[in-house]
């Protein structure tokens, strides 16, 4: 059935972004999470109306993922285990992946078709992920071409960045806090042609530098000719991009709900909410996914990215660097 | 008036600003408060409720022996006030106003909840009581009190580092009960302030079978949602609750109603986190509170029990239905706060 499922999802991935999907996306996603659900309690138990379209499909609260083995993998069994950064004193979701070809073949072309013209030497503000094989950031980004690694428990090596990332054109990586760090320390400007890839917010945490000052710092600091905007979540298979100033563009198979998050009902178009993604590619996790972000969809499916819901507590890939900064200022 | 150790008491009933009698006019003039026009999150009925609570717990008997108390006041206070529980400040006003000091109350941003109404009716009696906004408004004072989360205790200590900071950071109370009637009191606790505050219970903990336990709070939490409704939650609080209800899906049990919800769940899932008008629910004995609890024990403010009290120091202990309705004279999270609140007393 896997085998099955992950053949329907790879044509669906290659058609749709040919503009001709094989299937609708409403049937793929509910058979999809039928399979799920036939080998995950945790989704079957949070079915609770009949399936008749994809967005009657439970989402599961991020949280969750902290708490129980949450998809069809045992544990123990997977090929690859993210896991996500996790705060303080809290334990850390686990998204477990029985092969990583759906996610490396989806994120690969979509982070193409976002970033044309994207440099095939990655400089990146990243643990290498041959240290922290559980970082699906570091998985994603080692996808975009060879890359230098120049973070090492939450401590950037300054020097390495600097000579890499002005020798020849490159795609910089960066969460936004070791960015923030980063330009702390007055880099030189970036070799020509290269574009920074930036993600994760501070996560209710706070930097000198933050959202557009951090983009403006950056311009000023590093004049790259280009900045993207990446969110993805260790929960997921696929990621959204987004130039400065404009929604993030989910996938074709990925799809973005925003829901009233005292209810969990779905609201219209435009409208202020807790973002929900279906996910396709997620084919051994869960299928529905709830986050603790808040934001907008657009009518063509676009996200519009508020931030956190307020008051919810931090988490995201920046809060690495975040955390070992912490305790280097303690 | 002399207090029986002969020192003199730190306030009088005639002292500066007419000491501990203003008060009593004070919280004579906030009975009749008209409260139509203070926003809180809390409903009008939970307002009238929680404010109600407050004032009763200033008797002339209390307010007398808090007055012959010995010592010296602070010249000048200011307190931070919390946005869970609005009447916070009640209690701090009286003490500190009582004795001559004279106080600044900061709100939350945006949200001023009852310390206008508490500031005019002290002016109208010559209480020096204030309001004041930002940062700003906790500098200069002698004695600073603030309680909220961690992160915000912490940063008052490191800017106002010439003053006495009474900090109060996350702590949180839990129920244990058996019977139907302990039962309807802790659901009774538990709309006092919405069920935010660390003298609201964040669960219940039950020798009886889960499923029972469950029906029985859930039949009491209807009741008491009837007669006090809930008033509004915030977004991360709803996300929360429904987090906590997907947990209870997968591995316990859900009931839940307009405004209301309880979930039953394995004790290995017990968080010290209150959501508004939702409680979790454990099974437990007296022989197994330890073992669920110690995790956080350094965090329990008030457990509530029906059964024998548990031999826990700087927890305070109390029966069902008066978690949230503690006497004046007490601990205060393990702080004795009536004398913190003098100059030079060890705490």
């Amino acid at each position: 059935m896997r085998a099955a499922l992950a053949s329907r999802i790879l044509r669906f991935v290659d058609s749709s972004l040919a503009g001709s999907p094989s299937e609708p996306f409403d049937v793929l996603a509910r058979d999809l999470f039928r399979w799920q659900a036939s080998l995950d309690p945790v989704a079957a138990s949070l079915l609770e109306r009949p399936l008749e379209r994809w967005t009657d499909l439970p989402a599961i609260p991020v949280a969750l993922f902290k708490d129980y083995p949450i998809g069809t993998v045992t544990p123990g069994a997977e090929a690859v285990a993210f896991r996500t950064s996790g705060t303080t004193g809290t334990g850390r979701g686990v998204h477990r992946l029985a092969s990583t070809a759906l996610y490396d073949h989806g994120a690969l072309l979509w982070a193409r078709r976002c970033v044309p013209g994207m440099p095939r030497t990655i400089v990146a503000l990243l643990d290498d992920p041959q240290a922290a094989p559980d970082s699906s950031l570091s998985h994603m980004v080692a996808l975009f071409g060879a890359a230098t690694w120049h973070l090492t428990e939450g401590v950037l090596d300054r020097a390495g960045l600097d000579a890499h990332a002005t020798r020849e054109p490159c795609f910089v990586t960066a969460t936004a806090f070791a960015l923030a760090e980063w330009i702390d320390g007055g880099p030189p400007p970036l070799a020509a042609d290269s574009i920074l890839m930036v993600t994760g917010g501070f996560k209710g945490r706070h930097h000198r530098l933050d959202g557009p000052a951090l983009l403006a710092a950056a311009r000023d600091a590093l004049a790259p000719a280009r900045i993207v905007l990446e969110y993805g979540m260790t929960e997921l298979s696929s990621q959204l991009w987004a130039t400065p100033r404009l929604p993030y563009a989910p996938p074709p198979w990925l799809r973005a709900v925003a829901v009233d998050p005292i209810t969990g009902d779905p609201l219209a178009p435009e409208s202020r909410g807790q973002l929900r993604f279906y996910d396709l590619c997620n084919l051994d996790g869960a299928v529905g996914i709830e986050t603790l972000d808040e934001g907008m969809v657009d009518a063509s499916g676009a996200v519009h990215l508020l931030g956190r819901l307020p008051h919810a507590p931090p988490r995201g890939c920046s809060l690495t660097v975040e955390e070992a900064w912490e305790r280097r200022r303690a | 008036m002399s207090s029986k150790n002969g020192r003199k008491p730190a306030g009088s009933p005639a002292g500066p600003y007419g000491g501990f009698q203003a008060v009593r006019r004070w919280r004579d003039q906030l009975r009749e408060s008209d409260l139509a026009t203070v926003a809180t999150p809390l409903s009008p009925a939970g307002l009238h409720l929680v404010l109600h609570d407050a004032i009763e717990m200033l008797d002339d008997e209390t307010l007398d022996e808090v007055a012959a108390m010995p010592g010296a006041p602070f010249a000048t206070a200011a307190m931070a006030v919390p946005r869970t529980v609005p009447t916070a400040p009640i209690e701090w006003c009286a003490v500190l106003l009582g004795r001559g000091t004279r106080l600044v109350l900061k709100p939350p941003a945006g949200e001023p909840g009852l310390v206008p109404i508490l500031v005019a009716a002290a002016g109208a009696v010559g209480l020096p009581l204030t309001q004041g906004e930002g940062h700003g408004a906790l500098a200069g004072a002698a004695l600073v009190v603030v309680m909220g989360e961690d992160d915000t205790v912490r940063s008052v200590r490191q800017h106002h580092p010439h003053a006495t900071v009474l900090g109060f950071g996350h702590t949180f109370s839990v129920a244990y009960a058996a019977t139907d009637a302990a039962i309807e009191e802790v659901a009774r606790d538990a709309i006092r302030f919405d069920g935010r505050g660390c003298l609201s219970p964040v669960a219940l903990l039950s020798p009886r079978p889960l499923e029972e336990a469950c029906g029985a709070l859930a039949a009491a939490m209807e009741r008491a949602q009837g007669d006090v409704p809930r008033g509004t939650i915030t977004p991360a609080e709803g996300a929360a609750i429904r987090t906590r209800r997907a947990r209870a899906r997968a591995e316990g049990v859900v009931h839940e109603g307009d405004g209301w919800s309880v979930h039953g769940l394995p004790p290995e899932r017990f968080e010290p986190v209150g959501l508004p008008r939702s409680l979790s629910v454990h099974h437990a004995t007296e022989a197994t509170l330890d073992r669920l609890l110690a995790p956080h024990a350094g965090a329990l403010s008030t457990f509530a029990t029906d059964g024998p009290a548990p031999p826990w120091p700087h927890v305070r202990i109390c029966r069902p239905g008066e978690m949230q309705r503690p006497p004046l004279i007490r601990q205060h999270d393990g702080i004795d706060w009536l004398a913190a609140t003098l100059r030079g007393r060890s705490v």
